[in-house]
């Protein structure tokens, strides 16, 4: 006869065992989640070849069907081709996600990931970019255009016939079933223009004047040529409205020509719009609607899009090498693109306050940074170190010149010499201050508690003699707003690049008054060069100018350098005609030519309940 | 019946009235504030004080702390609690959308713990030290054991790595979509309710088996009753008192943990809702969902006395 207790000791160490076991099963789940991460960082670049091998066949001109015969033809007549091109039923939800809600609705006044993600769709610009092609625009709202006076005046001819959204959804919006006209212009640009309503004003610096000829003509005069109006008016945030809608009405109001209309923002869950019926190019878009969620945790974002739940993660984001061999390994047939080289990364204050405002602090700052183990311990050796116009192109000084001038000469590589680098640091800091790794100088810096870089460049740093503290933001919204008023002493600040462009790069947050200007750098001499930038035509001339103003924002540091962030994103295969191109950034969120394989949906079991045919 | 009634709902609002009270001076006793929040600390960030003050005096929160009190009281009596001051959306309208999403999972959970526990502790109990039994009481003491929090990850880690599934992110009101809502919140109310059903399980077990050794138990057996008859008329009914009086508390600590459930399972309620809220000192909003969660934590026990009556013919209110 066995006791009550001893039975009660069988049972329990039975169920110790079944613990034992789910806690084991558990942890081996985890420990192949840590074996794929251990893969990529044995072989980053073997891992990122077979992640991009794929995506490069999805974008390529046979699949890429929405602009197949880009090389020759007009958007509308490339819309047609794609029209013609996809077979199949058409229609469906597309999701996809961003991880806050966004601080406002007007896309000019913040363009953060999460207005322009929402906003875009609902959109038309003057010009759209070209997805594939670097540089190139392609008309979008815009029917002709010609430039007179020796690039003094563009004379621009709309297209005929679009409207604002109409319909009940925005039946108590201003402007809304009105005509796009020369007067929507001319109110859009000047609020595009205008510092306190817009951080993108020094865009349209050169526009003295909009006049309206005619309903459909609208004449831009320069006060100088500016050789890069046209892309600049080609970005998300500079999509047109109804000159009947107030400029704060934009904060919580969507109003636009776009293929989507604006329905909603749910806060903390999603934003959604709907297929715009009466959108100018016939038969677009593809889709019945478009849901952007709000998923703040990026591991739980993963797992939903492994479900099947997000046909894409957020547009250009949220995948790094260590997801997307979770994803490959897990879901094979999904497409992982690492290849996006827009955001890049910066520390920097406000250069009106103590301790940042001094020189040597940043060079200090600059020296003691070790941008090449940050990018180890954070990304796998996938980010790029260089100098503020993009490194892969022919802006960028060489990477010899940027680092050395980054460590004043002491290196010519970015993670070298990194002993002789601090020793410098110790040095300037001493100088300045008497600071030293035993009175270090201590600093604010403003960064979410949970971020794990404050603690690795608080431990890097510290052998220089800096002693950050955490200045807690735990919403990135307010962090943002915070950069924007200057409220900071020292913080992360990044941005994104669509549009390889350098007046477009250094307009916001470089130029005296620039509207992403966080530091609140002016130089005279930087400004005087950038007004040449603008209005140089010769290629030549325009690398030259850019080359100078490099230095010296090298040298002057508002912002310290960190990388160009090599981020990427996932999509499953059913969804067609999306094209993670760099290039076109700002027109491919518009989503009017992507559309969703409903058999391939099926093949894959994209779960049922969030698909849906409308024809 | 009626002035008990009358009675227990004045303390019940009386209650809530202190919770709200309590609620409303705390936010304002902890460190930091709106403004704060939104332009940064100005010793650390660099925010003037007049930026600062110039803020508050826009949320109206410079005025004198009893008229911010009266006023916010007044606005709640008539349903209006004002407008987020993230959002700017008004707080009642955004609460709304969210309550259901809650309420499924609370109503879910509430029901998976009556379904599981009671009557795993009455077989519990009546098959006392058999193996069914051992198993019972282990997995109660596990349920008790886990956080939420830790079976949510748990379910998501297994279903995602295993499965590739996980529940629709998509709220679904059981109204519209039953099938939907139900594979949408099972699972977090699971992760909730496991913990519940631990609880109650051994409450009912051991509420049995005291009821099972009584006097009129046994002598319902010497006259011959059924055993089924036995168990469920006169052991069951009084043994039930004590787990629905702890039902009714663990509903409400249930909605404590939904907050990290939600969270987990990227469910967009009332828990996740109050947690952003408090992240960025958002008064409005933390004022009026815990006002929301003190008024249901009462009514539920209201409820549950007014069941009372129901169960047990001896309880009578006056």
């Amino acid at each position: 006869m066995i006791s009550r207790r001893r039975k009660y000791g069988i049972w329990s160490a039975l169920f110790m065992a079944l613990a034992l076991g789910l806690a084991l099963a558990f942890v081996a789940a985890c420990a192949g989640a840590e074996e794929d991460a251990d893969d990529v960082e044995a072989e980053p670049e073997a891992e990122q070849t077979e992640a991009t091998a794929e995506p490069t066949a999805s974008t390529s001109e046979s699949e890429f069907e929405g602009f197949e015969e880009v090389e020759v033809a007009e958007p509308d007549a490339v819309a047609a081709e794609a029209r013609l091109a996809p077979d199949g039923q058409y229609g469906g939800i597309l999701r996809t996600m961003t991880g806050d809600d966004p601080a406002t609705l007007d896309y000019m006044k913040i363009r953060g990931i999460g207005t322009v993600q929402r906003t875009n769709p609902a959109g038309n610009m003057l010009w759209r970019l070209h997805p594939l092609e670097e540089g190139r625009v392609l008309n979008d709202l815009v029917e002709t255009w010609e430039i007179a006076d020796g690039g003094m005046e563009y004379t621009l001819r709309l297209k005929e016939g679009v409207q604002f959204h109409s319909g009940s959804l925005v039946a108590d919006r201003p402007g809304a079933g009105t005509s796009l006209d020369c007067a929507d212009v001319k109110h859009t640009l000047e609020k595009f223009g205008n510092p306190e309503w817009s951080q993108s004003s020094n865009y349209v610096y050169a526009i003295a004047s909009i006049e309206c000829p005619s309903d459909l003509e609208v004449k831009l005069v320069l006060s100088a040529p500016d050789s890069g109006l046209v892309q600049k008016l080609s970005v998300g945030w500079s999509a047109i409205i109804p000159s009947e809608m107030p400029y704060e009405d934009m904060e919580t109001t969507v109003m636009g020509t776009g293929p989507f209309i604006f329905k909603e923002h749910i806060t903390g869950e999603k934003a959604v719009l709907v297929r715009n019926e009466a959108y100018f190019r016939d038969g677009l878009p593809y889709l019945d609607e478009y849901h952007n969620f709000v998923i703040p945790d990026w591991d739980a974002m993963i797992g939903i899009f492994r479900s099947g739940q997000l046909d894409m993660t957020s547009p250009h984001q949220g995948v790094g090498p260590q997801q997307a061999s979770v994803i490959k390994e897990s879901n094979p047939e999904v497409i992982v693109d690492l290849r996006a080289k827009l955001w890049w990364n910066t520390f920097g204050g406000p250069l009106d306050k103590e301790p940042w405002s001094d020189l040597r602090v940043r060079q200090a700052f600059s020296l003691c940074l070790d941008r090449v183990g940050a990018g180890e311990v954070y990304t796998y050796s996938t980010n790029v170190p260089g100098g503020y116009q993009p490194h892969w192109t022919q802006w960028s000084l060489p990477s010899e010149e940027v680092a050395s001038l980054m460590t004043l000469g002491i290196s010519d590589q970015f993670g070298a010499n990194m002993d002789a680098r601090r020793a410098k640091a110790r040095e300037l800091l001493s100088d300045y201050g008497g600071y030293s790794p035993d009175n270090p100088l201590k600093m604010d810096f403003m960064g979410d508690p949970v971020w794990s870089g404050f603690a690795y460049y608080q431990d890097t740093m510290s052998d220089c003699g800096f002693d950050f503290q955490l200045d807690e933001v735990a919403d990135f919204s307010v962090a943002e707003q915070r950069r924007i008023e200057g409220n900071f002493f020292l913080g992360e600040m990044y941005g994104v690049t669509g549009v390889v462009e350098p007046t477009l790069i250094y307009a916001d947050p470089f130029i005296t008054g620039g509207g992403t200007n966080m530091t609140g750098y002016s130089n005279p001499e930087l400004d005087e060069l950038y007004a040449q930038l603008v209005s140089e035509a010769d290629a030549a001339t325009r690398v030259d100018i850019t080359h100078q103003m490099e230095r010296i924002l090298l040298t002057d540091m508002p912002s310290v350098m960190i990388y160009w962030y090599d981020e990427g994103m996932a999509w499953w295969p059913w969804l067609k005609n999306w094209c993670h191109c760099d290039a076109g950034y700002y027109s491919i969120l518009n989503m009017e030519e992507v559309w969703i394989d409903m058999d391939e949906a099926t093949r894959l079991s994209r779960p049922s309940d969030v698909a849906s045919i409308s024809q | 019946m009626r002035a008990y009634l009358f009675r227990r709902s004045l303390i019940g609002l009386l209650t809530v009235l202190g919770v709200a009270t309590a609620t409303f001076l705390l936010l304002r006793i902890m460190p930091g504030d709106p403004a704060v929040a939104a332009l940064g600390d100005p010793g650390k960030s660099g925010a003037s004080m007049e930026q600062v003050e110039a803020l508050r005096e826009q949320w109206g929160l410079n005025r004198p702390l009893h008229v911010q009190y009266f006023s916010w009281l007044w606005g709640a009596a008539r349903f209006d609690f004002g407008e987020s001051l993230r959002s700017r959306k008004p707080v009642l309208e955004e609460y709304a959308r969210k309550l259901p999403v809650t309420a499924s999972i609370v109503i879910l959970a509430t029901a998976l713990t009556l379904v599981v526990a009671v009557p795993a502790g009455i077989v519990s109990a009546l098959k006392q030290d058999t193996a069914l039994d051992y198993v019972v009481r282990v997995i109660s003491l596990a349920g008790l054991s886990l956080p939420s929090f830790w079976v949510a990850v748990l379910i998501i880690v297994g279903l995602v790595r295993y499965f590739q599934w996980l529940p629709p992110i998509d709220f679904a009101p059981i109204w519209e979509d039953p099938v939907r809502s139900f594979k949408q919140f099972i699972l977090p109310a699971f992760a909730v309710a496991f913990a519940t059903i631990g609880m109650v399980a051994r409450l009912t077990r051991s509420a049995m088996l005291e009821v099972m050794r009584e006097d009129y138990v046994r002598t319902a057996r010497a006259k011959g009753l059924q055993e089924r008859l036995i168990t469920y008329r006169h052991a069951l009914r009084n043994a039930i008192l004590p787990v629905m009086t702890a039902m009714g508390m663990y509903i409400g600590f249930g909605i404590g943990g939904l907050i990290v459930v939600e969270v987990a399972f990227n469910v967009n309620g009332v828990g996740r809702y109050l947690i952003a809220a408090v992240q960025r000192r958002d008064y409005p909003v933390v004022e009026a969902v815990t006002l929301a969660a003190a008024f249901f934590i009462v009514a539920t026990n209201i409820l549950v006395d007014v069941l009372y009556a129901f169960l047990d013919p001896r309880i009578r209110y006056t």
